[in-house]
């Protein structure tokens, strides 16, 4: 571990000690940006996996149980094929509660900590801040490599549930005592892979941390800080200081299962017939607050990151400054420091005192201030802007109503008479799903469109990608909007067939449309995989600055060599320097002298 | 070097060409002893709010628990912290007999820690406060336990420290890792004075 | 630069170094007679709710004094005393939001009242509602 970083000349000079392997140069690289890509990668296979199961459970859902008229006998040839895979998961084709629930579990539990996040704030992140902020890469660049590792290795153990006796996990992806202590083998692996990659979370948001406070280069302030670098700040404090709560909540659910413990078990809990076999005197409700005070500020590394690329992709696509840079900042800060108190906003059914209720409805809604004048200050940003309408900025435009819409859906959920209502619906489902799909997910599509050309000296398909925006952003609205629909009519999660509720047939109809749109979801990825692949050889050959942006990523070569600058930049104002008044060209770059 | 690091590194009267004028080395070990205080913070919440809260946690008699012993057992470990820094200040003398011997005392005083909890352990097994016999019990292992892989680390660390001063790696410039690894092992440290308190006296 | 370079720009190096030792060695003084008197105000049988303060108090002193001197934290960059501060602060509101949740006996109090309600039903003749803990009435019991 070095402890001055910022050479100059640590570009095209830097010496390895003669050429490296393919190994050392691709799969174990110390470079932030081959681990990044890494990341990336890694992430998009984990997302496309996550993708696969819940398509398979919103096929068990458009038709969960059998009509009257159905011959075991003679299946269709999906459900026929599926019932071939998935052997004795399914009962004639349909999928038994049981199996819906290890696939329910396991989505949620890989889209969040093996898909989103690694992309928005390890991929993306470990890309993309050093370049921003004139480093020649993060400040412990082993410990960088380490954290992909343990991460892929968490990831593999998570996966590898599938094959432990009744499957994978299935109590959920918040994992609820005591149904997690008394659930099938899958669940261990579930605590385990857990620990394995909140490990690989917390030395990376070490690094993100050392790295922003400590290299950044000359002139580089933090008030002249691009915003999706606050952004990763922020996010790296919340991850680095609520995934340890959640590290120990998950050992001591280890031990509930193996070793005896009753952390979470109460006096006499009856099993079945019997009594647990276990001392007792714990509470599941302790589960519930462990889990959140992780699990809340966790939705914010969700979408931090995702806020900050919008924050870049509008800047460079309107020609203009950002507004309220200060306020964007500050936003961010402070919700933040406000995710750590609001965390009960997801147990007001657990039999809570209203006193602390209430406390948890005030913080609640306090906290939906700051993101509101995050969103407003973006949307200001659009007002008489030179808008250039390419793929990166048809993904960041849409998260704002997309945002907005997950938002305002949140409050009524915030409100604890209200959400007595909700809670536990689909309602919440398509709330939080409106954040992070529509939202998070589709902004960071829009970053790697942005991104990509740095990353690999090519342009991505912007007519390709115009496509997979429409076939994106459309099946998405009509996929969770009608969960609000079907949440306020009150059906309830995580159900296999929610048809055995009578109350549930009326809105039932939805989720056939839920399907179709899914389907169409699915079919709209293609191009995007394809554009990725293809552009590699063949897209668009670009330089340095193929959008005219005034961020330092865009200062050194697409891609960046290692060292990233050929001598440290020098940076005289602020990130957002767009048609400044007197300018020959309509931006004025961070590093550019006059 | 970078000029901005190196304004705000003279600022702060630093010999580092960070922002912050704290090196790397330092800031990531606060970085992550932050981590742990959260780690350690949360387990003891929840012991805290059980203990509080739930009317199954019979805490065993002080004469079970075996106070002297654990008392003497905090001694070591305080011993090894003060041990810890004395190596350091040896390093900024650059007396690095003095400070293979202090290194040497921190890690014999880790040592002896660990041998003195595997009795209790033992003897507490036998007295019957398991880990699964009652609440107590569990958070007493649980807590312990995890405080005692980190002395375990801690050792570990320590060797490393001592073997590659030993090589001469350290100097009175040149001395980060040795400050590192000591605010790590002074952790360790100040775990186990809460620990001791509120799992044997109270 | 020589050794004899060094100490010329830094003569108070030394006397540093000592005065540091005698620091060090003063604390572990401190920390010594701390655990004994929190070991022998532990035998004195007090009053639990004094007796808890106390130890804790003496605890708190305890950390300060090795966090402030032997981890340098009186010496050191605001930065990190602002941030190891948010953390015992974060660690607080883990403890005070949820101890009126599920501390001072809040547990037995919720597991009396379920009993109550269980019995009032069986009274009645009728099965046992779940005892789930997320029933609104437990809430408006409190």
């Amino acid at each position: 571990m070095k402890d001055s970083h910022a050479h100059p000349g640590h570009g095209a000079g830097h010496d390895h000690g003669g050429p490296q392997s393919f190994w050392r140069k691709y799969v174990f690289s110390v470079d932030h940006k081959v681990i990044g890509i890494q990341y990336m990668i890694t992430s998009f296979l984990f997302l496309l996996i996550g993708f696969g199961m819940i398509s398979l459970m919103r096929y068990q859902l458009a038709w969960p149980s059998p009509p009257d008229d159905f011959d075991p006998e003679k299946l269709g040839m999906i459900r026929g094929t599926l019932a071939w895979l998935l052997g004795d998961r399914m009962e004639y084709g349909f999928m038994k509660p049981d199996f819906y629930n290890q696939l329910g579990a396991m989505h949620g539990t890989i889209m969040i900590f093996l898909g989103v996040v690694p992309l928005g704030v390890a991929a993306f992140g470990n890309f993309v801040v050093p370049l921003q902020i004139g480093a020649p890469d993060m400040a412990f660049p082993r410990l960088n490599m380490m954290s992909y590792w343990i991460y892929l290795v968490g990831g593999i153990v998570m996966l590898s549930s599938y094959f432990a006796p009744d499957g994978f996990p299935q109590s959920g992806w918040t994992s609820y005592a005591p149904l997690s202590v008394v659930a099938p083998p899958g669940q261990t692996i579930w605590c385990i892979a857990m620990i394995i990659i909140i490990t690989s979370s917390l030395f990376g948001a070490i690094n993100f941390i050392v790295t922003m406070l400590n290299m950044r280069c000359q002139g580089m302030s933090l008030g002249r800080m691009p915003v999706f670098c606050w952004a990763q700040l922020v996010t790296a404090v919340l991850l680095l200081v609520a995934f340890p709560v959640l590290e120990g909540g998950a050992l001591l659910q280890l031990l509930d299962r193996v070793a005896g413990t009753s952390f979470y078990i109460p006096k006499d809990m009856m099993y079945g017939s019997t009594v647990f076999p276990a001392a007792g005197g714990g509470s599941p409700i302790l589960w519930q607050h462990l889990f959140w005070f992780l699990a809340h500020p966790e939705v914010y590394v969700l979408l931090l990151p995702a806020m900050g690329v919008v924050s870049e992709i509008i800047a460079t696509n309107t020609r203009k400054p950002l507004f309220g840079y200060k306020e964007i900042v500050g936003s961010m800060i402070l919700i933040g420091v406000l995710s750590f108190v609001v965390w009960a906003h997801h147990m007001f059914l657990s039999g809570m005192r209203t006193s602390l209720a209430n406390l948890f409805v005030t913080t609640t809604l306090t906290i939906s201030v700051p993101s509101v004048a995050i969103l407003t200050c973006l949307l200001l940003s659009l007002r008489g802007g030179a808008i250039r309408f390419n793929t990166p900025m048809l993904f960041a435009l849409s998260f704002l109503p997309m945002f907005g819409i997950g938002g305002l859906t949140g409050l009524p959920l915030g409100f604890a008479p209200t959400d007595l209502h909700l809670h536990d619906t689909y309602y919440v489902i398509g709330h939080f799903h409106y954040v992070v799909a529509p939202g998070s997910l589709a902004a960071l599509m829009g970053a790697t469109y942005y991104w990509y050309p740095k990353m690999f000296g090519r342009r991505m398909n912007d007519t390709l990608g115009k496509i997979h925006f429409w076939m994106t952003i459309v099946p998405m609205n009509f996929i969770f909007f009608p969960m609000l629909f079907q949440g306020m009519h009150g059906m309830q999660r995580r159900l296999a067939d929610p048809t055995l509720q009578w109350h549930n047939l009326p809105v039932q109809g939805w989720s056939v449309i839920m399907l179709f749109a899914v389907v169409t979801l699915a079919i709209g990825q293609i191009p995007f995989l394809f554009n990725f692949f293809w552009s590699l050889r063949n897209g668009e050959v670009v330089e340095e600055n193929p959008w005219n942006s005034t961020t330092l990523e865009w200062a050194c070569p697409s891609p960046p060599p290692h060292g990233n600058f050929l001598k440290e930049p020098v940076v005289f104002r602020g990130p957002y320097e767009y048609s400044v008044p007197g300018h020959k060209t309509d931006y004025l770059p961070q590093d550019e002298a006059a | 070097m970078s000029t901005a690091a190196a304004t705000a590194a003279a600022a702060h009267g630093s010999q580092f060409d960070t922002n912050t004028g704290i090196s790397h080395a330092k800031l990531g070990t606060w970085a992550f002893l932050a981590s742990e205080i959260m780690l350690f913070g949360g387990l003891i919440s929840a012991y805290v709010i059980l203990r509080s809260g739930s009317s199954h946690m019979a805490i065993p008699p002080r004469a079970l628990m075996g106070v002297p012993l654990a008392t003497f057992n905090t001694f070591a470990l305080i011993t090894s912290s003060v041990t810890m820094v004395l190596a350091l200040a040896a390093i900024k003398e650059n007396d690095i007999p003095k400070f293979a011997r202090y290194i040497g005392a921190t890690i014999g005083g880790g040592c002896i820690f660990l041998v003195v909890k595997a009795y209790e352990y033992h003897h507490k097994w036998e007295e019957g406060i398991t880990i699964s016999s009652n609440l107590f019990g569990s958070f007493y292992y649980t807590l312990t336990g995890l405080h005692v892989l980190h002395v375990t680390g801690g050792i570990l660390l320590m060797l490393f420290i001592l073997i590659t001063g030993l090589r001469g790696a350290y100097s009175p410039e040149n001395h980060e890792r040795v400050e590192a690894a000591g605010l790590y092992w002074h952790f360790v440290d100040l775990v186990w004075v809460i620990l001791f308190p509120i799992l044997y006296l109270l | 630069m020589s050794a004899m370079a060094r100490e010329q720009i830094h003569p108070e190096r030394h006397h540093d170094t000592a005065a540091e030792v005698r620091i060090y060695l003063t604390i572990f003084g401190a920390l010594g007679a701390l655990t004994l008197l929190t070991v022998g105000v532990a035998y004195m049988q007090l009053p639990h709710a004094a007796g808890v303060v106390i130890a804790l108090l003496i605890a708190a002193v305890k950390v300060y004094l090795i966090a402030a001197f032997f981890m340098h934290l009186r010496s050191e960059h605001r930065l990190i005393n602002v941030s190891v501060a948010v953390c015992l602060a974060l660690v607080l509101v883990l403890i005070v939001f949820v101890l009126p949740d599920l501390g001072i006996h809040e547990l037995e109090e919720r597991s009396r009242l379920e009993a109550q309600h269980s019995a009032v039903y069986h009274e009645a003749g009728a099965e046992a509602p779940e005892s789930a803990p997320g029933a609104a009435a437990h809430g408006e019991a409190h």
